[in-house]
């Protein structure tokens, strides 16, 4: 008796079960179907003036420049003294032009007098001084150490005075979004007024962005008014996408084979950089990250031996096509193919060989056979952490690792926060990023002085000649000059922060940045992108239309 | 009348079912170690539906879903023998200890137990986890501090039940000394009952460690666990590789179902109440 209502009372859950299953599946069903009526009695047949974004999660920066807003991509919502246009060359912004000294000290900026923010303030040459004093007060997310003095002179003119000639400083001056002085404090990210084409009308972190057409901008009206941007994940963004309901999302390249009706993909090739960062000292060390003390350095990653090896070993296509499914190119250093990357740094990779031949001049033999190089008693194996969010460097994780293998590195990976990594990452691998429209990260990666410095030289790498050429760089006055000493740096024939040199980063690819668009969309034309798929795509904004 | 002939069928479907599901556990256990570990690598066969050469496709990296599923499970049940066993020896400890060591032994023994058992397991696991640092060491730890506590109040009133039977008191009598009393009668009699809850504990903590790995506490992604296959596959569901998340799920439960009534079967046929059935 007992036995039977055992039996009955196990299969009552299957049923229950079941039901629930059943009354999920049809919650979701007659969900989307809500969802896609919505959207489409949304899209009037007349000329759209609305965008539906799915472009990631955007939780750079939130529109304050003191919280980092400027690293990627500022141009929809503010304004800088210069930009840069799809042909990379620099363009008056909010400044009519720019004017270098001689001797690369003096900048002057005649301001444009039409300018205005979005709550119809002029945008003044003080607004310009507050702003960039506040930042090298700050000193965390932009280093403006250099500038000596901003004045504010007759016509609404901006002169800045630098201690010294600074070659990148023209590059700042397109990243730094001007806030009003009369309205910036702390809660800025709350209510940002800028001087861009949108306007935040709403701001919920971590659900939607919604933007405005700001009817003050100076610049050319866009068609789209209305920017929403759903903060969705990867794979969420792909299913909106799907539903309809957006009209431009972001996709990984594991996602790109992906079809979607009335959709197309759009490939851009960038910048966007991603390698293997490595500790180049011993543990045992402490440090900062950003403004946090933490504990730095790794006994197997500090040999170069291990480092060089990586960089000639992996094999960087099968990287591509194992984790981006091809969509992306090689990469040596953090800026191939910019005008400052230096060509002697492409090695032939994926060479097994060499790499054992090094780890064996380096010290690294598997005397005990298990598949793993061993060296004074240290196995080298060392943990590697990447982005858990991140599909794509979970994957390119994954793949280094596989390869590693096969020269004897045995590296575990570990998906991780961001500030998780922050607090470890001095100790272990990274699969770090990057890449610029300029050369400035050549130096915040690799320079000395950038050791404890927010994220910076995360690998607290030192190399006196290397610093030497950097310094040299960054103070030049012309920028040829400049980028004979970028070159230099990387690989001067001896030594450099390339793979080839003291490879503090092994760099392995650019990442191609792929979106699923409607495809009567029309985006303009793209620069090459910058690191972060979120923001590389609005450079252009206004330029964007719809066709019939 | 009825029942008595009905009770021996059920036992026999009962010694049947048992040793499926041994034989079923036994199998993956076979197959995880058979399976070589290169199917683990990375290839160009991705995105493979379900074929004779990958029973149960393979990933978007390559990777073949059965030998990680197999070497997942192996993973699940490695740990579940190891952090039941763990929970098991706290809750001995603690179960016996407060029922022999006095009152005030006793009264901070139950306080612990009421607040183990006040706390949400889950955020309690979790933070457990978090703090030890994560990795097979965070979930060991988290899962055994938060699963000895049920078992333990058993254990404490199945040895203050016995405490005072003729027995032992005689036995005291003769002067054995207390740990001679424990090993000698105590043990013994609360033995069925350890080894009932070791084995319903197994499937629990199975699942639990899934869940954490799900989460994606500690385990590297290298690693092969059921709960990160679920949690990897789960980005994957909206490009529709059903695959991913279907094989490996249900197995999870077959396997989690064979301990689960293994367990349930064994304390049937042991319990005196119900083995004569």
């Amino acid at each position: 008796m007992n036995m039977k209502r055992k039996k009955q009372i196990w299969t009552l859950p299957y049923g229950v079960w079941v039901v629930c299953a059943l009354l999920f599946l049809a919650g979701c069903g007659s969900d989307s179907k809500v969802q896609e009526s919505l959207s489409a009695s949304q899209n009037p047949s007349t000329i759209k003036t609305d965008l539906v974004l799915a472009v990631g999660k955007m939780d750079g920066g939130q529109f304050d420049p003191k919280k980092g807003w400027g690293m990627t991509q500022i141009r929809l919502t503010h304004s800088s003294l210069l930009a840069i246009d799809s042909d990379l060359n620099f363009i008056g912004d909010l400044a009519k032009s720019y004017n270098i000294s001689e001797d690369g000290l003096t900048w002057t900026f005649p301001l444009r007098e039409e300018a205005k923010f979005s709550n119809g303030e002029q945008v003044s040459a003080e607004d310009v001084k507050f702003t960039y004093e506040m930042l090298k007060e700050d000193g965390i997310k932009f280093d403006l150490s250099f500038v000596k003095q901003i004045e504010v002179t007759e016509g609404n003119t901006v002169v800045i005075r630098l201690n010294e000639p600074r070659s990148t400083f023209v590059s700042q001056l397109t990243e730094i979004g001007i806030v009003p002085k009369a309205h910036y404090d702390d809660q800025y990210s709350q209510n940002p007024i800028g001087s861009g084409p949108y306007k935040v009308v709403q701001y919920d972190d971590g659900q939607q962005v919604i933007l405005e057409y700001n009817p003050y901008w100076y610049g050319k009206e866009p068609q789209f008014k209305k920017l929403t941007f759903l903060l969705l994940a990867e794979d969420a963004s792909l299913a909106a996408a799907k539903a309809g309901q957006a009209d431009i999302v972001y996709v990984p390249p594991t996602f790109a084979n992906q079809k979607v009706d009335g959709m197309t993909l759009r490939t851009y090739e960038s910048i966007d950089s991603r390698g293997i960062m490595m500790p180049t000292v011993p543990s045992g060390g402490k440090g900062m990250t950003n403004g946090n003390e933490v504990n730095i350095g790794n006994d197997v990653t500090s040999d170069l031996a291990i480092r060089q090896a990586l960089n000639i070993g992996l094999d960087r296509q099968k990287l591509l096509d194992v984790a981006l499914d091809g969509h992306g190119k090689k990469a040596f250093c953090l800026c191939d193919n910019m005008p400052w990357f230096n060509e002697k740094t492409i090695v032939e990779d994926g060479d097994i060989q060499s790499a054992q031949k090094i780890l064996a001049e380096g010290g690294w033999v598997d005397t005990n056979k298990d598949g793993v190089v061993e060296k004074n008693g240290r196995k080298a194996e060392f943990d590697m952490y990447f982005s858990s969010s991140d599909q794509l460097r979970s994957d390119l994780a994954l793949a280094v690792a596989d390869q590693a293998k096969e020269f004897g590195i045995k590296i575990n990976t570990i998906g991780a926060t961001w500030d998780e990594i922050y607090l470890k990452g001095k100790t272990a691998a990274v699969v770090w990023g990057g890449g610029r429209h300029h050369p400035h990260q050549l130096f915040s990666m690799n320079s000395s002085e950038r050791m404890n410095n927010g994220i910076d030289n995360m690998s607290n790498y030192r190399n006196p000649k290397v610093d030497e050429y950097l310094k040299k760089a960054l103070n030049a006055t012309s920028q040829e000059e400049a980028n004979k000493y970028w070159k230099l740096a990387q690989w001067d024939g001896t030594t450099g922060f390339s793979g080839k040199g003291d490879a503090p980063i092994v760099w392995l690819m650019r990442v191609d940045h792929l979106y699923l668009a409607n495809e009567k969309l029309n985006l303009g034309k793209q620069p090459v992108h910058s690191h972060g798929h979120e923001w590389a795509l609005f450079g252009n904004v206004t330029e964007w239309s719809w066709d019939k | 009348m009825q029942g008595v002939q009905e009770g021996l069928n059920v036992r026999k479907k009962m010694i049947l079912l048992l040793a499926f599901s041994s034989g079923f556990l036994l199998v993956i256990l076979f197959l995880s170690f058979w399976l070589s570990n290169d199917n683990l690598r990375l290839s160009s066969a991705k995105n493979l539906a379900p074929n004779l050469e990958h029973l149960f496709g393979t990933d978007w990296l390559g990777r073949d879903m059965f030998t990680r599923t197999i070497k997942g499970l192996r993973l699940s049940l490695a740990l579940g023998a190891f952090t039941s066993l763990l929970s098991v020896i706290i809750a001995t400890l603690m179960g016996v200890c407060a029922a022999t060591f006095g009152r005030t032994v006793d009264a901070v023994i139950s306080w612990l137990i009421d607040l183990f058992i006040g706390m949400p397991h889950l955020v309690f696991m979790v933070l457990i986890c978090f703090i030890a640092g994560g990795g097979v060491y965070g979930i060991v730890l988290g899962i055994s501090l938060t699963h000895w506590t049920a078992l333990a109040r058993l254990v404490r009133s199945e040895v203050l039940q016995i405490k005072n039977v003729e027995y032992i008191q005689i036995s005291k009598s003769y002067g054995k000394s207390a740990w001679f009393i424990a090993r000698k009668h105590i043990l013994p009699f609360i033995f069925p009952q350890l080894m009932i809850g070791f084995l319903l504990m197994f499937p629990h903590v199975i699942l639990h460690e899934a869940a954490l790995t799900f989460l994606g506490f500690g385990l590297s992604p290298q690693t092969p666990a059921v709960g990160i296959i679920l949690s990897e596959a789960m980005s994957h569901i909206s490009t529709g590789k059903w695959w991913l998340v279907v094989f490996p799920g249900v197995l999870l439960v077959g396997v989690i179902k064979s301990f689960d009534s293994i367990g349930e079967k064994l304390r049937i046929l042991m319990e005196p109440s119900s083995a004569n059935e």
